[in-house]
């Protein structure tokens, strides 16, 4: 059982305190009495004036204002303190005691001259605003009396607009009069309407308190820009409100509709599209058409309410209520359903007259929806027919030609591909990124003559374009390939001096070089060949350029070697193997096989070039390509020795294990491996190299990132469920890590791969250039998809359907073959 | 949704020049040495109109959301500034 602690006796005088603190003032001025009964100490004093004023406060702001004034002049007298201190004129004019106000003046006694006119001063409302009778009592000479009446022709002056009659009634009031502050309030309501900034310039000379404060403060809220002047109109009182809305010149009917959009912007959130369009549709006549139009743009939002919309607004046209279907179902992440209003949209525009430019946009709009920047390879062909209906609409948009020609480059449809380069060319013929477009065409598709002729027509246009000058360089080397395939060395040779022409870089001359040796057998022919093989520096950099286009020209490799005299042997310089990999990076695809065989000749020798002193860029940079092409005997051997130099590095660590057991590792590495890549991924998070803590992840439960049960289903690949089983709880504090870490564009690159293209674009354009704001956008938007996914919604990616699969065709229609039929069943 | 046409501050009917025009005179007025953010929101706005094919774009796709300014500046289009009336000035100041 507890011991009961004898209750500590509580002094009156911390009792008092106790109870102005809690806000009890009735009982601390009770307390306070008492106190000052038995002795008039000064704390005790201003205990009961603090109490006083604490209790006066509290009954005004309950509006019971004679209350208030009784309970300040009780403060005034037992505390022996000035009445007209704090807000009792303030009181006193809302209770409309002006008599009691001015009576002030004279009851001032022989307080100091200055503290006279400081009160005349603070009452200068209060006389202007006050009944004749009032002001009486004041002396005759006395500034409130003699400067009133033209401060009241001012303010009329004012109100009738009349600027003249205004400055000549103001020049009646003295710069020390009473009401010198009205000078400038007056001059700067009648300045809002046409000189904001003057009217700005003129407000902030007026001392904040002083006798007009109330009506500076309208003014001050009325010169503020956009819509701050909104919030501001939140914190005014409701004369002040009036007022000000009647500056802005706001009708009285849309006075509510304004007070409550000042409640959003003081609130400092953005409104809701639903409460805007409910405002809007309750005063549906009092608002003008641009209002209309906003609740228009809206509709997406709250398509449900389009009904309510005609009637209040007026009707909407059939392909505009598509459009609005459309663009809500979008916003549901409903594609099909979008796709489907969009269609029923184009069929409305294009039977109208002039409207062939909105349906050729609503058709690379439902294009962008449906396919975006994916492989359109991969979707039927049905979307790449809505480009090319957009363009047989509209052919003026280059960059849907462009887009279109992608399309079928990607597809590998050559035959359509220049159809559609040639509809582009007809209309866009000098326009320089088509003309790069189609020589890149041209030289992937072996014409390299008419490669060059479009390149030479796109250096007229642009002559110092070094891209387009190493292009037609290319192209003739390529053709100078071709013709020593074919057994012409002469027009080989010719080709080759074109080339030579174009051509700024040395070793792409020095290869030039190569290929005149290549393309005969004689001695000067070898002469060249080794020529070139010493410019190029070194037997490693020679012997990858020889074999590679020995293989290109389908000749023997290993003559070519021993005709340039290359040795294959040694260990070759850290520039020579940096040099090839560089080589290797700049190789295209079609180069892959021909590569093979390089690699298969060099092999050994890159691999004894692991020893090497490279720089841990340089090593990383070797292992990153060693990687992509899938060399990982040469990986591991790269990936050892940068782990020997740089040791537990994660990067390395991850190539390693990599390198040792390719992308299923997970399943085939040891204990020890495993847990010598786990803390890799815990170094890496600790240095925040994201890349390589999602690389490891990814190799240490590759299953982690399946949806599903099914190790077949890849399909449900969904970021969130890695990041889900992160050391990380909270999503958030991990993507927030990748922007401190100034990794913002690593960011933006995962989110751009679950971000639907639209909503990535409109971020985009929100966040206006910024992109740490872009970034932190996006942690919103990926936070707020995955809280909808965990809703029950489809997340982002879902709102783009999966690629659609080229339909069927008719002639390849499946067969019916029930010859298994009944082989499962019992 | 930030209006572009309020941004640029054109009016709705607006052709190529004017709205060049206009982005000029505000790029001019905000460099983006001296106020970046009001630099990009010109520019968005102006990539967002400056052709009749992406004003169509715009007034046929965009539903991004509005801002306090977007509503504010649909239902005040018709405001005209005006002086006060002498009473509720005078109300203001305290007459009953």
């Amino acid at each position: 059982m507890r011991a009961v602690t004898p209750a500590t006796p509580v002094s009156p005088e911390a009792r008092a305190r106790e109870c102005f603190e809690a806000g009890r003032y009735r009982e601390a001025i009770e307390f306070y009495k008492g106190l000052l009964k038995q002795e008039r100490r000064c704390e005790w004093v201003a205990g009961l004036a603090a109490s006083y004023a604490g209790r006066a406060q509290e009954l005004a702001s309950k509006g019971m204002l004679p209350e208030a004034l009784v309970v300040w002049r009780n403060r005034s007298s037992l505390c022996d303190l000035p009445l007209a201190e704090g807000p009792y004129i303030g009181w006193l004019l809302r209770a409309g005691e002006h008599h009691a106000a001015l009576g002030l003046l004279t009851t001032a006694g022989d307080d100091a001259l200055t503290t006279a006119s400081d009160l005349e001063t603070r009452l200068a409302a209060v006389a202007l605003t006050a009944p004749d009778s009032a002001l009486a009592q004041l002396a005759a000479d006395s500034p409130l009396r003699r400067h009133r009446d033209a401060a009241l022709a001012a303010v009329a002056a004012c109100c009738r607009g009349d600027s003249a009659a205004l400055d000549e009634q103001l020049r009646a009031i003295p710069f020390r009069s009473p009401y010198r502050d009205l000078r400038l309030i007056l001059k700067a309501i009648l300045l809002l309407g046409d000189d904001r900034s003057q009217a700005g310039e003129l407000i902030v000379r007026v001392a904040a308190d002083g006798p007009f404060e109330k009506l500076a403060a309208v003014v001050r809220a009325g010169v503020l820009p956009g819509t701050r002047w909104l919030s501001a109109l939140a914190g005014l009182d409701d004369e002040g409100r009036l007022l000000l809305l009647e500056l802005k010149g706001c009708p009285e009917n849309r006075r509510s509709l304004v007070l409550e959009l000042a409640e959003l912007a003081h609130a400092g959130v953005p409104p809701a599209p639903a409460r805007i369009i409910e405002l809007l549709l309750r005063r549906n006549r009092s608002v003008p058409a641009t209002a209309a139009k906003l609740c228009r743009r809206l509709l997406p939002y709250a398509d449900k309410r389009l009904a309510e919309y005609r009637n209040a607004f007026g009707p909407l046209g059939a392909a505009e209520g598509e459009t609005i279907m459309a663009l809500a179902a979008e916003l549901r992440r409903a594609p099909e359903v979008s796709e489907r209003h969009w269609l029923r949209a184009v069929k409305l525009l294009v039977t109208r007259e002039n409207a062939p430019l909105p349906a050729a946009l609503v058709l690379r709009h439902l294009f962008d929806l449906i396919v975006g920047d994916r492989d359109a390879s991969d979707c039927d062909r049905e979307c790449t027919r809505w480009l090319e209906s957009s363009l047989a609409l509209d052919p003026d948009d280059r960059d849907a030609h462009l887009k279109l020609i992608r399309i079928h480059r990607q597809a590998r449809d050559p035959k359509a591909a220049r159809a559609a380069m040639e509809a582009a060319l007809a209309r866009f013929a000098t326009d320089p990124v088509l003309l790069l477009e189609a020589v890149d065409m041209a030289a992937a598709g072996g014409a390299f003559k008419k490669a060059v002729t479009l390149a030479k027509r796109l250096l007229e246009l642009d002559p110092i374009n070094s891209k387009v000058r190493a292009v037609i360089g290319q192209a003739h080397l390529s053709h100078a390939r071709k013709q020593i395939r074919a057994g012409r060395p002469d027009m080989a040779n010719k080709e080759l001096g074109l080339a030579e022409e174009w051509l700024a870089a040395a070793t792409e001359r020095s290869i030039s070089k190569l290929l005149r040796g290549l393309s005969a057998t004689d001695a000067t022919a070898t002469a060249l060949l080794r020529e070139a093989a010493a410019e190029l520096g070194g037997d490693l950099l020679a012997s990858f350029h020889l074999v590679l286009e020995s293989v290109r020209i389908g000749s023997p490799t290993t003559v070519a070697l021993q005709r340039a005299g290359v040795s294959l042997s040694g260990t070759p310089a850290d520039r020579e193997v940096l040099a090839v990999m560089q080589a290797i990076n700049v190789l295209g695809k079609p180069d892959r096989r021909a590569l093979g065989i390089v690699l298969d000749t060099l092999r050994k020798r890159l691999k004894d070039a692991a020893g090497g002193a490279f720089s841990e860029a340089e090593r990383v940079s070797i292992c990153e390509t060693l990687l992509r092409l899938d060399e990982r005997e040469l990986l591991l051997a790269h990936a050892n020795a940068g782990l020997k130099r740089w040791p537990e590095r994660p990067l390395f660590v991850y190539l390693k294990s990599f390198a040792r057991h390719g992308p299923a590792a997970g399943f085939a590495m040891s204990a020890r491996e495993k847990a010598e890549l786990e803390h890799a991924l815990e170094q890496a998070v600790a240095d925040g190299d994201q890349r390589t803590v999602l690389r490891i992840r990814g190799l240490i439960a590759p299953r982690e990132f399946c949806a599903g049960d099914d190790p077949d289903d890849f399909s449900d690949l969904d970021p969130f469920d890695a990041l889900g089983e992160s050391p990380f709880e909270n999503p958030r504090a991990l993507l927030e890590m990748m922007i401190s870490l100034g990794n913002e564009q690593g960011l933006i690159n995962l989110a751009r791969e679950i971000v639907s293209e639209s909503e990535f674009r409109q971020l985009e354009r929100a966040a206006g250039g910024d992109r740490k704001k872009l970034a932190r956008m996006l942690i919103d938007h990926l936070l707020e998809l995955e809280g909808r996914r965990s809703d029950g919604y489809p997340s982002g990616e879902a709102a783009r359907p999966a690629p659609r699969a080229p339909k069927a065709s008719r002639n390849k229609a499946p067969v019916a073959d029930d010859r298994q039929r009944g082989l499962f069943d019992d | 949704m930030i209006d572009p046409y309020r941004v640029l501050g054109v009016d709705l009917t607006a052709g190529d020049e004017a709205i060049r025009a206009a982005y000029l005179a505000a790029i001019r007025e905000s460099p983006p040495e001296r106020d970046r953010e009001r630099f990009e929101s010109v520019r968005t706005a102006y990539e967002a109109i400056s052709n009749h094919r992406r004003r169509l774009a715009h007034e046929l796709f965009d539903y991004s959301r509005p801002t306090v300014d977007d509503v504010l500046s649909a239902i005040s289009s018709d405001f005209v500034p005006q002086p006060p009336t002498e009473r509720r000035l005078l109300r203001v100041l305290g007459a009953k």
